[in-house]
């Protein structure tokens, strides 16, 4: 087979890994290699679905011993199987990259013939990659779960970044659609991982050289309306791998149908992106507004309203902590309020030490008040909506116009006891 | 009134800042490519001084802070009309304020310039991933057509990570590129129009990336208008996967 052919159907089967990050790692190029790595990430080009393509995303190989039920690359479904050589991987990684096409490579595989087996091929590739090839790029390799640990440390002595894919968000959908593995496995490689990024820091602050261990960090994905989790389990989750296993990030994806299953959606399903966004919202808020799961979500609403991000559907909630004063309340506090991100947040904190900021000054500094201006004052003035109530104010939110809009107010309703 | 005339570089408009300081104040300042005779305004010609525009860049990293003179730059290499003289401003307001002027965004002068040293700055950033080499007997050579002129801008990136490389950068509108070899670029102009390679292996790789980049998207989330928002068509034309 061409290398075409097996770049067609191995990228195709790895489409479905959502990570294609690569940020956190300032590699630098060594003497007579190729390459580096920015910390920012860059992206190179975007396909027709609208996703970045900044690594060479791949499979080494789609021959797989499992069986999970929601994957394409299943032992049972029926599909073309191959394998790339080492070398396939190397010259299209490095002809590639020289083109800049693209950030560097993205190595996930099946599990041939066994985890020991395909960790020791990957970590083989990355190896030739690095050492004989000088390449300084990102690599982003997937960890599978059960190879030996020391294949594992190999592989983070000489990647960027690591995954482990969590996909299904309890030990009860794994049992029911992945029955050939468990959470320990999985959660296994994640904390060596973590161990071993400590290890490799705590030595470096001591003043030794020690050579970095995948100094982008660790992340993984968890599939999103494959099974029936609620939102509150899916971010409580995510909110303890950040803390647990100093995730740099949680991909979340929704669930594509590729087979028929029972316990599946049926394959005419849309997946559910809208859930999928606000799960990406919600990650957001975890790991840079300063929110808490249990903030957002509790046991009696379990789920978002799917209308409204997470942000608004949180402050609706918590009406009675606004309106705020922009020119004296705190960055954190500022952060909490819909309309503002964290650059504006920002902006407001720097520019109001200069002069008291005006209703107009916020438009200036890129504050979305038609969403902010329903939970701010400025210099004390209101410019919201009196009565401060939820369904009005959710009603406003939607639809931001039916609120500058001049209303005539119906008589009928007002005195309905003079028309009796 | 009177009116500045410089030749375009940067270190042309530094001087110009050098002669609004020590002279008289303009009421405009022209690029001398693309100024109109009008007989309202009294013509100055400044001329490029390196020593002039050292002293105006020192000055402005001493005084004020170094964050404002990439500011300056960025803005600066936006090219759009009127620039010169909001950064005259700006500049003005920086000399008096510190390094505290950055702080000053209410300031319409303060956050037009942030405005586009950001667009600049943004532009340049997708650039180091829309850049597309092809081989030419060894050499790698890429056309770019940026809004901005951001080519100075992108230099460095592109010399650290083909450091054995021997590269060109063409930005063909504009006709001026940067040539690397030996680990040093140098901005010069380019006369000839964009080229494209017809080489065997070339060809090869081009098809490969042009398949990857089909079969990696997802048939049920397709969505070209999140594709154009992130890749605007403008840039299409040099993209060997758009085409």
């Amino acid at each position: 087979m061409d290398v075409m052919r097996k770049l067609k159907i191995l990228s195709n089967s790895a489409k479905y890994d959502a990570s294609c990050s690569s940020s956190g790692s300032n590699r630098k190029n060594t003497k007579g290699g190729i390459g580096n790595a920015a910390s920012a990430g860059i992206c190179h080009s975007w396909t027709q679905d609208g996703r970045c393509i900044s690594l060479l995303k791949i499979l080494y190989t789609n021959k797989c011993i499992y069986d999970c039920k929601y994957c394409i690359n299943r032992a049972n479904n029926e599909l073309e199987r191959t394998s790339f050589t080492p070398n396939e991987v190397v010259d299209l990684t490095i002809n590639f990259y020289r083109r800049n096409y693209i950030e560097g490579l993205f190595l996930s595989s099946g599990v041939e013939k066994s985890p020991d087996y395909t960790m020791e091929n990957l970590v083989k590739i990355i190896r030739d990659l690095r050492l004989i090839h000088k390449f300084n790029g990102y690599i982003h390799v997937k960890a599978i779960p059960g190879a030996d640990p020391k294949f594992i440390y190999e592989a983070g002595l000489y990647a960027d970044r690591m995954s482990v894919n969590i996909e299904l968000p309890s030990e009860k959908s794994l049992k029911l659609l992945a029955p050939q593995k468990n959470k320990a496995d999985i959660l296994k490689p994640m904390g060596l991982i973590k161990h071993s990024i400590l290890e490799s820091n705590e030595y470096k602050k001591k003043g030794f050289r020690t050579p970095k261990f995948t100094p982008g960090g660790q992340s993984t994905q968890i599939m999103v309306g494959a099974t029936n989790e609620s939102d509150l389990s899916i971010i409580s989750l995510t909110e303890g791998l950040y803390n647990t296993f100093g995730l740099k990030r949680v991909y979340y994806s929704a669930y594509v149908p590729v087979m028929e299953n029972v316990n599946l959606p049926a394959i005419q399903t849309i997946p559910p992106f809208l859930k999928e966004h606000r799960m990406y919202q919600a990650d957001w808020l975890l790991r840079y507004y300063g929110f808490k799961a249990r903030e957002l979500l509790d046991d009696l609403n379990p789920n978002f309203d799917v209308d409204l991000d997470p942000k608004a559907f949180w402050a609706l909630n918590n009406l009675s902590k606004f309106p705020v004063e922009v020119n004296s309340a705190s960055y954190e506090t500022l952060l909490r309020i819909p309309g503002i991100g964290v650059k504006s947040a920002l902006r407001i904190v720097r520019s109001r030490r200069l002069c008291n900021l005006s209703y107009d000054n916020l438009k200036k500094l890129g504050i979305i008040l038609k969403r902010a201006r329903y939970f701010i004052t400025c210099s004390g003035k209101f410019y919201g909506d009196k009565d401060m109530e939820r369904a009005a104010l959710k009603n406003y939110l939607l639809d931001f116009e039916s609120f500058d809009k001049p209303q005539q107010i119906s008589l009928f309703n007002l005195r309905s006891d003079l028309f009796a | 009134m009177l009116r500045y005339i410089y030749d375009g570089t940067f270190d042309g408009f530094l001087s110009v800042i050098y002669a609004c300081y020590y002279n008289k104040i303009p009421e405009s300042i022209e690029r001398e490519d693309s100024y109109n005779i009008n007989m309202l305004f009294e013509d100055e010609h400044v001329t490029r001084d390196l020593f002039k525009s050292n002293k105006v860049s020192k000055a402005i990293v001493e005084k004020i802070s170094k964050d404002t003179l990439i500011y300056v730059y960025q803005s600066f290499l936006s090219e759009l009309s009127g620039i010169e003289l909001k950064l005259l401003k700006y500049i003005q307001l920086g000399f008096k304020l510190g390094s505290k002027v950055n702080d000053y965004l209410t300031d319409e002068s303060v956050n037009q310039i942030h405005k586009y040293s950001r667009k600049v700055e943004f532009e340049a950033h997708k650039f180091l991933g829309l850049v597309r080499f092809q081989e030419f007997k060894g050499i790698l050579y890429a056309a770019i057509e940026p809004t901005y002129n951001i080519l100075e801008i992108i230099g460095n990136h592109f010399k650290e990570r083909l450091t054995n490389e021997k590269w060109i950068i063409h930005d063909y509108s504009r006709k001026i590129g940067i040539v690397y070899e030996n680990n040093e670029w140098i901005l010069r102009d380019i006369k000839f129009v964009k080229l494209e390679s017809h080489e065997e292996k070339e060809i090869f790789y081009q098809n490969l990336w042009k398949v990857f980049h089909k079969s990696v998207s997802i048939k049920e989330r397709c969505n070209e208008r999140l594709q154009m928002k992130n890749m605007p068509k403008k840039y299409w034309n040099n993209l060997i996967e758009m085409k």
